[in-house]
């Protein structure tokens, strides 16, 4: 180990060389996903593979990492740039693909086999459930980020298959059709929904804990944390599996 | 005495069990052709439920290839009309079908740039499949998101005087 990690080796909780033995997916390297691959990076994880289709736009650039030199690059490219120049160390492994189809999907299952665990940084339900079902299956621990749309709140999802609730198990009851709202699209396409890099930064910090308590085997795993930006307080919920849950419930029909 | 009615069974859309498909199978498997039959069937049998019980049939939809995995046609809310696309991709039915309204998206808050769908798009505000599962069918989702999206979509645009 070099000088880079001197700070990580007189950690008292955990050995952080053993990180160089790990492998871990990062699925969408949006605001979220590429700050916290940036984390796992500089913690000195070995290898990373990181999973994104879409394109550095300039309403990225609010937020962390991206650079205005990169806006219409590949964010996988973009955020494998970044990460080498973070640490050299790091081996990196760039999916442009989009894993719910053909080449990703594939991508998706062989990395299953081959890491430690997964991060979920994406910002659709479906493809979160995807990524959950997929994780129960292959028993990969996965931990999932989300910020809320209006920016200020926050979550991290710890799905530990056999062990912690699956993100299917808490779902809530159907939604309420009021919550749907028609505004008027921007032309250029660009998310309405707003995105502060402060949130994101505090839910990618928690996400990581979580993510090096699983590979580095210290502390205690929070299934659920919740972060209220506007109160400025965490919020962490011990709840219970779903013994009918339709992915990791008993039931017949059940993924596992 | 009649059988017990399970709670669950009481809310209105589990009403809708024969919208949901016994094989569970991606368009990338060998049993897709199969679990494809049972997509359409599972789609006639709801456009009956429509044109005999509701007598709304508001919206129509056919298969463009033999791989039963993209379906165009149109939905139908007050009068109006729109074109819509539905896509199994071959992570399909894990997760639910990727689906395209256009001229009604322009007005949803979403960005989502989806390569099987081939164009940037305004994703619907509806991503919170939690009642979605591997049996559930493309009927169903039209059933228990598409319908109630749209009405909804519909209406909040109509009355801020957009169409």
């Amino acid at each position: 180990m070099s000088g880079r990690y001197a700070r990580l080796r007189i950690f008292p909780f955990a050995d952080f060389s053993k990180l160089r033995a790990k492998r871990v997916a990062v699925v969408g390297v949006g605001g979220l996903g590429a700050l916290s691959a940036e984390i796992l990076a500089r913690c000195g994880v070995g290898s990373l593979a990181v999973f994104d289709y879409d394109t550095v736009e300039e309403a990225n650039l609010n937020r962390l990492v991206y650079r205005t030199s990169q806006v219409g690059l590949p964010k996988v490219k973009a955020i494998t740039a970044h990460l080498k120049e973070a640490n050299p160390d790091v081996a990196v492994t760039a999916y442009p693909h989009d894993i719910t189809d053909g080449k990703g999907l594939k991508a998706l299952d062989e990395e299953l086999r081959e890491c430690d665990l997964v991060l979920g940084c994406v910002d659709t339900f479906a493809v979160r459930l995807l990524l959950n079902s997929k994780c129960v299956t292959a028993r990969v621990p996965l931990v999932d980020g989300g910020a809320s749309q209006d920016g200020v709140n926050g979550s991290v999802h710890v799905v530990i298959p056999g062990k912690t609730p699956c993100y299917r198990c808490n779902r809530p009851a159907l939604k309420d059709t009021a919550e749907v709202r028609a505004v008027r699209r921007d032309d250029s396409g660009t998310c309405h929904f707003t995105s502060l890099p402060t949130t994101m930064a505090v839910v990618s910090s928690l996400q990581c804990q979580e993510a090096l308590k699983i590979l580095l085997g210290f502390g205690k795993v929070a299934p659920y944390i919740l972060y209220h930006g506007l109160d400025g307080t965490l919020e962490r919920i011990d709840w219970k599996r779903d013994p009918k849950c339709p992915v990791c419930g008993r039931r017949k029909g059940a993924v596992r | 005495m009649p059988a017990k009615i399970p709670q669950k069974a009481l809310r209105d859309d589990d009403l809708f069990y024969f919208l949901q498909c016994a094989t569970v199978a991606s368009p990338s498997t060998r049993d897709w052709e199969l679990r494809a039959a049972e997509e359409e069937y599972a789609l006639g049998r709801y456009q009956e439920y429509l044109r005999f019980l509701e007598g709304d049939e508001w919206f129509s939809l056919r298969a463009t290839g033999q791989e039963k995995t993209r379906w165009t046609g149109r939905v139908r809310s007050r009068g109006k009309s729109w074109a819509m696309e539905l896509v199994l991709k071959d992570a399909y039915p894990e997760i639910p079908p990727a689906c395209r309204i256009p001229e009604l998206m322009h007005f949803t808050d979403r960005k989502l740039e989806d390569p099987a769908l081939g164009l940037r798009i305004c994703d619907m505000h509806m991503e919170q499949h939690y009642w979605w599962d591997p049996h559930s069918s493309l009927a169903l989702y039209l059933k228990r998101e598409v319908s109630y999206w749209v009405e909804a979509i519909v209406q909040e645009v109509e009355r801020k005087g957009w169409l």
